[in-house]
């Protein structure tokens, strides 16, 4: 069997605030192989792009990694020196992030910006660091690439905005990409497009991604495996169509039942009562039971662990959603 | 039976208001001044029953948002006619405009922009009715306040607090609660449920459709998100560009869309289902400016069936029956459509 090529061991990413302390990633653990696109999803709060950042070590005080391991390629990034880091992000480890406007800078031109990259990560001449980038502009379907070199942020649309990160991100070859909403401010048949681009520039790599985000009809489309937490926990974790289709954690099947389905439609959608709670002030046991149609006695008092469910999923849960069921509610 | 809103020809234009200096180029050697004007909607019409829900999509700058504020007479309209339960209210001014919002409230995307952080919820939600009924009836006004805020599903001795003591979906129970205080007929709801997490969005969403149920409530319901309208929508109408492009009834729509343009946008929509239903339809390019409109036909730069006809002639909406109708060439020449 092939190794990991990121295995995250128990991570924990607090934040001391003068209000408590928030507990935003709190004993996460997953694998990642090399070529796969696993799926980071959830809610608010939940804990996704802390665990993005902290890959990337981009979490600054008063958020701290407090524990764990994240093992890439089998060196501990939680422990790695800055200008260590800074060798592997952009080269080793590509970043996608929301809002294209704010993650390019809007006072240099594209081609200096993607020039950059390669400068600092590659040892090509002038010429060819020139070639590749336009190289890389093409293959992210922006025409007249040597022209729109020259070219400032504001002059693309939101769309071809994100292309060019995407070009960024994958300029050095990087073997993981961590996509952070990458979509969400995109109009739908913008999103469809710039979806199946980096799906096909991931394979075409051969590199891994990690997909954040908050919408499962994106991850069911994208991804080979999907994580769900919440508040900061694991709760599930498993092969994309397993945990979609029979869900085995209460809030995986909530969330699912939540989303208005064109091809099954219900009078009332299955809302998950209440909101997510204070991650300051989090309950003891299952953070999940107060707002859980399953919950009994033993979830006030122990934190179930991640076991493992038919379908060979994962989940936290004392109770499990049987395969058979289809709502949230208790049978 | 009057319709609770009728829309008719509706246009709205808007005058970027830049300088000389900003609207002057060069072509050919001399200077001619940029056209300023963008045509944000142009000539939509449309009507709603009571106790109907009719939804508008489409990305952004369709106009879909525009439609609903100049309806709500946020906006003056440039051309066509509003009638709210047959009165024309397209000319109105701000004072004519009060006895008709009694009839007709809105309700916002953003729920951390839309309420006023300085002022108390019971406030908040009391000064629609206040309005109306004018400040001898406040004890009435409280009354009915804290009833709606418990039928919207908060704690009335939650009143006292201010807006940003509440989450995001319980500042858009606020906001339902204050466009309720008036007992409207028509709601018209501006991407209510975008800015909420998936689980929050559905409780809205089932709010909403249970207050329908229980007042006879209309809603023009503005989103671009099309599980949320196939939810909530009894009929829909699809815009591009200012224009509609399309409406049908719910069902109708998803089975069988006519409009190169619906066709896209459903084939687009990503679904947590294992298979697609619909064929690929992948549009190339983005939605052209609203500054200097295509001629003929609005979708034809992205259109993959487009010919040399949806140049020159800008196709009208059509019945083709069962409440469906479509702008578009497609229809009398069907052998040209290739999927």
């Amino acid at each position: 069997m092939t190794a990991p090529l990121l295995s995250v061991r128990g991570l924990r990413t607090w934040f001391h605030t003068f209000a408590g302390t928030v507990k935003a990633v709190n004993g996460v653990s997953f694998d990642l192989m090399p070529g796969e696109v696993m799926g980071l999803v959830g809610e608010s709060g939940g804990g996704k792009s802390v665990v993005g950042f902290s890959i990337l070590g981009l979490i600054d005080p008063p958020g701290k990694i407090e524990g764990g391991q994240i093992l890439f390629d089998g060196r501990d990034l939680a422990q790695l020196p800055e200008d260590a880091l800074r060798r592997i992000r952009g080269r080793e480890i590509g970043m996608v992030f929301q809002d294209p406007m704010t993650s390019l800078n809007p006072v240099q031109t594209i081609g200096h910006q993607m020039d950059e990259v390669l400068r600092l990560h590659t040892k090509l001449d002038a010429r060819a660091r020139r070639a590749r980038c336009i190289e890389m502009l093409e293959s992210v379907g922006i025409s007249q690439a040597a022209d729109r070199l020259r070219s400032y942020p504001h002059q693309f649309s939101g769309g071809m905005r994100q292309r060019v990160v995407i070009a960024i991100a994958m300029l050095a070859r990087p073997r993981l990409i961590i996509a952070d909403e990458p979509t969400t401010a995109l109009d739908v048949t913008i999103q469809s497009q710039i979806l199946k681009l980096m799906r096909r520039q991931i394979a075409e790599e051969g590199a891994s991604m990690i997909l954040v985000t908050h919408d499962l009809a994106v991850v069911a489309e994208m991804v080979d495996k999907i994580t769900v937490l919440y508040c900061g926990k694991v709760v599930e974790t498993g092969p994309v169509r397993e945990v979609i289709d029979t869900p085995a954690h209460p809030y995986t099947r909530g969330l699912i039942d939540s989303i208005p389905n064109p091809a099954h439609r219900m009078p009332r959608l299955n809302q998950i009562p209440g909101t997510v709670p204070d991650v300051r002030n989090l309950p003891a046991g299952c953070s999940f039971r107060d707002r859980c149609p399953r919950a009994q006695a033993i979830c006030a008092e122990t934190e179930p662990p991640l076991t493992p469910q038919r379908g060979g999923q994962h989940a936290a849960c004392h109770f499990p959603v049987p395969a058979t069921q289809t709502t949230g509610e208790p049978a | 039976m009057t319709p609770m809103l009728e829309v008719e020809g509706l246009e709205q234009r808007f005058q970027l208001n830049k300088g000389l200096l900003d609207r002057i180029t060069f072509r050919g050697g001399r200077p001619r001044l940029r056209n300023t004007t963008v045509h944000a909607v142009n000539g939509v019409s449309f009507a709603i029953a009571p106790g109907e829900v009719l939804a508008l999509v489409g990305e952004s700058g369709c106009g879909k948002s525009t439609v609903a504020k100049t309806i709500a007479r946020i906006y003056e309209p440039t051309g066509g006619r509003i009638r709210i339960e047959g009165e024309d209210v397209s000319a109105y001014g701000p004072r004519q405009m009060l006895p008709v919002r009694a009839k007709m409230q809105m309700i916002f995307q953003d729920p951390f922009a839309s309420l006023n952080p300085r002022q108390k919820v019971r406030d908040i939600v009391a000064e629609p009715l206040l309005q109306q009924l004018g400040p001898s009836r406040r004890a009435e006004v409280r009354e009915r306040t804290a009833a709606l805020l418990a039928r919207v599903g908060l704690n009335p001795e939650q009143a006292g607090r201010y807006p940003h003591q509440f989450s995001g979906g319980q500042r858009q129970r606020i906001g339902i609660a204050r466009a309720l205080s008036v007992n409207p007929g028509l709601i018209i709801a501006d991407e209510p449920v975008s800015a909420l997490d998936v689980s929050i969005q559905a409780q809205i969403l089932n709010l909403m459709l249970d207050l329908r149920d229980e007042f006879g409530l209309a809603y023009l319901f503005i989103s671009h998100d099309l599980s949320v309208v196939h939810h909530i929508a009894d009929r829909i109408g699809v815009m591009y560009l200012g224009f509609m492009v399309e409406t049908a009834p719910r069902d109708r729509l998803f089975a069988m869309p006519r409009h190169p343009y619906t066709r896209a946008l459903l084939s687009a929509a990503p679904t947590i289902e294992p298979q697609r239903k619909t064929a690929e339809m992948e549009l190339a390019g983005e939605v052209p400016s609203a500054l200097s409109l295509p001629s003929g036909c609005c979708f034809r730069t992205r259109c993959p069936f487009a010919w040399d006809r949806c140049a020159i002639e800008r196709p009208a909406l059509r019945d083709l029956g069962g409440g469906q109708s479509v702008a578009c060439h497609l229809i009398d020449e069907p052998q040209r459509d290739r999927m």
